[in-house]
């Protein structure tokens, strides 16, 4: 995969903004950045990318349904007992999955590897669907790119589709957290999605949901939530004051309650044990503290964390790097070190977009350290040759 | 395009802005709280916005219409009536008078059913209007509900003296009272990124 160094169209931020892009930076630092884009062959997508995540999200869904059914992974896995019967019932009765994105490292010839796959709140949906094909269409149009350069990217229509799979006749609503520019917006986006499959849809923040004298979730107009989507992760819903109200609720949930095995690190262990050797797979082990690790380079990521909170990264058994954060207490997975290869100085991870369990499309993050994270810098792609 | 899309379009995106998070609301207990005006409700975030405007509305809806105004300033009082040109809520009758609101209360309560939720509205206390007596004090600072029970408040515009009649003053408005804020305790967590974002 090659690395090219374009030159930003000019008022881009403008044609961000219009088009409710508004977290363009972040914290006064570029997010956007398309004064870079990663060119890659037909071959290397489809063989190397999304047949890879097709395979990868097979294997997930086996290793969930082994799980469901054991205590000892439910209690590995750190999800609390009182949860065990919302998840198993929810993987029984097969609910419906929008989303997730698998993070692979790839440098264009070796087999990408997975670091993780978030698939319960994955960000920069938006600009993997959306933006980024915007963008194609303008550098097609003004020779930045090749004019038959394509992307790999149906995000957005396999949203719409799926969205209208789920014959959903009832209002449906979306949910972030007040307080989060980048969360309304990506809540916003999947609205829109849904209305344009037909679905009329509501905003609510997750903490004004309430609960009537029937242990139903209400909205702020006390009308019942029927199917609510929630960017607001399980691990939280489940601690949280109204958590006993999860499993004899009528409301439908997205992502599911059973996405909790996948969303959670521990699915790594369990993946290398099943799939041990596995080409798209990095070695992987729960942690033990009082164990030496079974690699000198690798890598102790928390059960539950979120955009490289609380890593702590070892070479020869030296810790060499760590973030910092609150993430910790249940617990640590270990995982090959594996950097995203160095291409130009800069280590590009590539993440693989899955809607409706279907591999459909990939955004490109780059980070100059080796631990991607909430600085990383989002990059577009093209397809040519 | 093999691997890409078709057109993209957005219907939404456009009006997106970014919004006063809620905030949600305290334990289900009782609580009553008189209020001059709706800023004042939603400044002190006890209750939603949505339930601040809603409140105020169910109030003014209880304000009464009387043919002349010398009835209602029987009532309410020498000068605290009114004639407004334009329906409120389009409720008015022509040539109304009605007497001037000083604010509404909101009353979240225990009743038969459950919690339960509900507004008044609230006057000033004054008893020249009582009985129709001008030359009696007038007092400062308190209020009188519709039926004219009088209404203490602490500094902080709660309520001090709900008893039976100001409760069942709630009737005509009320409903079944919703716990909320008892999920997104965990919000604010991790990284700069968006402050709080909940994303991986």
């Amino acid at each position: 995969m090659i690395r090219k160094v374009l030159t930003p169209r000019p008022g881009w931020q403008e044609k961000a903004e219009a088009a409710g892009f508004i977290f363009h930076h972040v914290d006064g630092e570029i997010y956007w950045d398309e004064s870079v884009c990663y060119s890659f062959t037909l071959r290397q997508v489809e063989a190397d990318i999304e047949d890879a995540t097709q395979e990868l999200v097979g294997m997930c869904l086996d290793t969930v349904a082994d799980a469901v059914e054991s205590e000892e992974i439910l209690t590995r896995l750190a999800i609390p007992p009182a949860a065990w019967d919302l998840v198993r019932a929810s993987w029984r009765e097969g609910d419906a999955t929008l989303y997730g994105r698998f993070d692979l490292a790839y440098d264009g010839q070796s087999p990408a590897r997975m670091y993780e796959f978030n698939a319960d709140t994955p960000t920069s949906l938006y600009e993997s669907a959306y933006f980024q094909w915007l963008w194609l269409e303008d550098a097609r149009g003004t020779g930045l790119v090749r004019k038959d350069a394509d992307q790999y990217n149906s995000i957005q229509e396999t949203l719409i589709e799926t969205f209208a799979s789920y014959g959903i006749a009832t209002p449906m609503h979306f949910s972030c957290v007040a307080g989060s520019a980048e969360d309304l917006a990506t809540v916003h986006y999947l609205r829109d999605c849904a209305e344009q499959a037909g679905i009329t849809t509501r905003h609510i923040y997750i903490e004004d949901i309430g609960v009537d004298q029937n242990g139903q979730f209400i909205d702020l107009e006390n009308a019942p939530i029927r199917h609510l989507f929630k960017l607001y992760p399980w691990e939280f819903m489940v601690r949280d004051a109204f958590a006993p109200y999860l499993a004899t609720c009528d409301t439908q949930f997205f992502e599911p309650p059973w996405k909790m095995l996948l969303s959670n690190k521990g699915i790594l262990p369990l993946l290398w044990e099943r799939y041990t050797n596995h080409p798209n797979l990095l070695p992987a082990w729960f942690h033990d503290p009082y164990r030496r690790a079974p690699y000198g380079d690798f890598v102790l990521k928390p059960l539950f964390s979120r955009e490289g909170a609380n890593i702590r990264a070892f070479r020869d058994y030296e810790e060499k790097v760590s973030t910092g954060g609150q993430y910790g207490a249940e617990g640590y997975v270990g995982q090959l070190l594996c950097p995203p290869p160095f291409i130009d100085g800069h280590g590009p991870v590539i993440g693989s977009w899955v809607v409706n369990n279907t591999a459909c499309g990939m955004g490109i993050r780059e980070d100059d350290g080796p631990i991607t994270g909430n600085l990383s810098r989002f990059v577009p792609h093209v397809i040519e040759g | 395009m093999k691997k890409g899309s078709r057109s993209l379009s957005l219907v939404l995106m456009g009006s997106l802005t970014v919004a006063v998070g809620g905030c949600g609301s305290d334990e289900p207990t009782e609580d009553f709280r008189a209020y001059q005006s709706i800023d004042e409700c939603v400044k002190e975030q006890i209750f939603t916005q949505q339930e601040c405007r809603d409140m105020a509305i169910a109030a003014v809806r209880q304000n009464p219409q009387f043919a002349d105004k010398a009835e209602c300033e029987r009532e309410f009082g020498e000068g605290n009536c009114t004639q407004p040109q334009q329906n409120v809520q389009g409720e008015q009758r022509q040539g109304s008078w009605m007497p001037l609101l000083a604010g509404y209360m909101v009353g979240r309560y225990l009743g038969g059913n459950g919690m339960m939720q509900g507004a008044q509205p609230l006057y000033r206390q004054d008893q020249a209007g009582q009985q129709g007596n001008t030359t009696a004090a007038r007092t400062s600072g308190g209020f009188r509900t519709l039926g004219g029970a009088a209404i203490q408040t602490d500094a902080g515009g709660k309520v001090v003296n709900p008893n039976q009649t100001v409760r069942q003053g709630f009737a005509k408005s009320a409903k079944p009272y919703a716990a909320r804020g008892g999920l997104g305790s965990r919000g604010g967590f991790s990284g700069s990124k968006g402050f709080g974002s909940s994303g991986s």
